[in-house]
């Protein structure tokens, strides 16, 4: 049975989530969410309505940038990259969530549970 | 037969009557919307056109639950310019305008003054009164931050900004001003900013 990831852990991991996709290049919304699926195997489903707010608070901060483009079928679409302030937060991202995962790791690996 | 523009055009009226985004933000919920659809149908062609927006429309969640998720993620920032415009602009009025050699006036002394100017600076137009006036446009402007969905008002946008230029007048005159003219003048400075940015925000990327 596919067991959820908690919601808190979620919603904590979705910067460096959405840093390290964009980090592969620019991307829209809808495709960064199929993105996260894909890496997680399906176990981390993040909600559409999520998803947003989270890039519009990246965006506010200045981490990524937006820009508005005309696709094939002639609608708008937004679309995101990631800057050279995102680029710095995700290095102290990545390094934050390896000392946590080192810990944990390190933590279970001495216990007898 | 299931229109589908015109379900997303009743989608859209939805999400812009009780949600508190910008039309923007709607704009990019739509793409993402459509996106799913031809997910949906991608996915089972069996499924019709009704269905398929019909969980899409479920995926993207109610417009009151997608607005409480936006104003987690923070004001937006020309509301946050605006607020700290407003906040010069209260401060102004009980600081001293001008400095001890021309007079000590505090901000709410130096208004009443420059209504009775008239036209003293040799222009036709009595830019002491005018100026005083511009404050009813800066409280017309304070207004909107109490506001969740305010209206998209050009012409605010040009008056305010109108208003900036012309308090900054007051200086190329008066070299001995003090720091509650500079915030008054700067608090236009701010509101004029914060509407440009609210009107580039709430057009639509469609426009």
């Amino acid at each position: 049975m596919k067991r959820p990831v908690y919601k808190e852990l979620v919603a904590a991991s979705s910067r460096p989530m959405v840093l390290s996709i964009l980090a592969g290049g620019e991307n829209y919304g809808y495709q960064i969410l199929q993105q996260v699926k894909l890496l997680s195997g399906g176990k981390v489903e993040w909600s559409d309505g999520m998803l947003y707010p989270v890039l519009h608070r990246l965006e506010r901060d200045g981490h990524i940038a937006g820009r508005w483009e005309l696709t094939d079928a002639g609608r708008r679409r937004k679309y995101y990259r990631l800057t050279a302030r995102g680029k710095r937060q995700l290095s102290a991202d990545r390094q934050s969530w390896r000392t946590m995962f080192g810990a944990l790791e390190a933590s279970w690996g001495s216990s007898h549970v | 037969m299931f229109d589908l523009e015109a379900a997303l055009t009743d989608w859209r009226a939805d999400m812009e009557r009780a949600a508190t985004l910008s039309p923007r933000q709607v704009d990019e919920l739509e793409d993402h919307l459509r996106a799913s659809i031809e997910l949906e149908l991608e996915l089972d062609a069996s499924l019709t056109g009704a269905r398929a927006f019909s969980l899409a429309r479920e995926g993207i969640g109610e417009p009151r639950a997608l607005s409480r998720e936006f104003a987690k993620a923070g004001s937006p920032m020309w509301r946050r310019v605006l607020l700290v415009g407003c906040g010069m602009f209260a401060a102004s009025w009980f600081l001293p305008a001008m400095s001890e050699e021309t007079g000590h006036l505090w901000g709410w002394e130096a208004f009443l003054v420059a209504l009775q100017w008239g036209s003293t600076w040799g222009v036709p137009v009595d830019v002491g009164s005018v100026s005083a006036v511009t404050n009813i446009l800066m409280v017309f402007t304070m207004y909107r931050i109490g506001r969740i969905r305010p209206a998209r008002t050009r012409w605010l946008t040009w008056c305010v900004s109108g208003a900036a230029a012309l308090n900054f007048l007051y200086w190329i005159r008066m070299p001995d001003l003090a720091v509650g003219f500079w915030l008054w003048a700067g608090s236009f400075v701010l509101a004029a900013s914060a509407l440009w940015m609210q009107d580039r925000e709430w057009a639509s990327a469609k426009a």
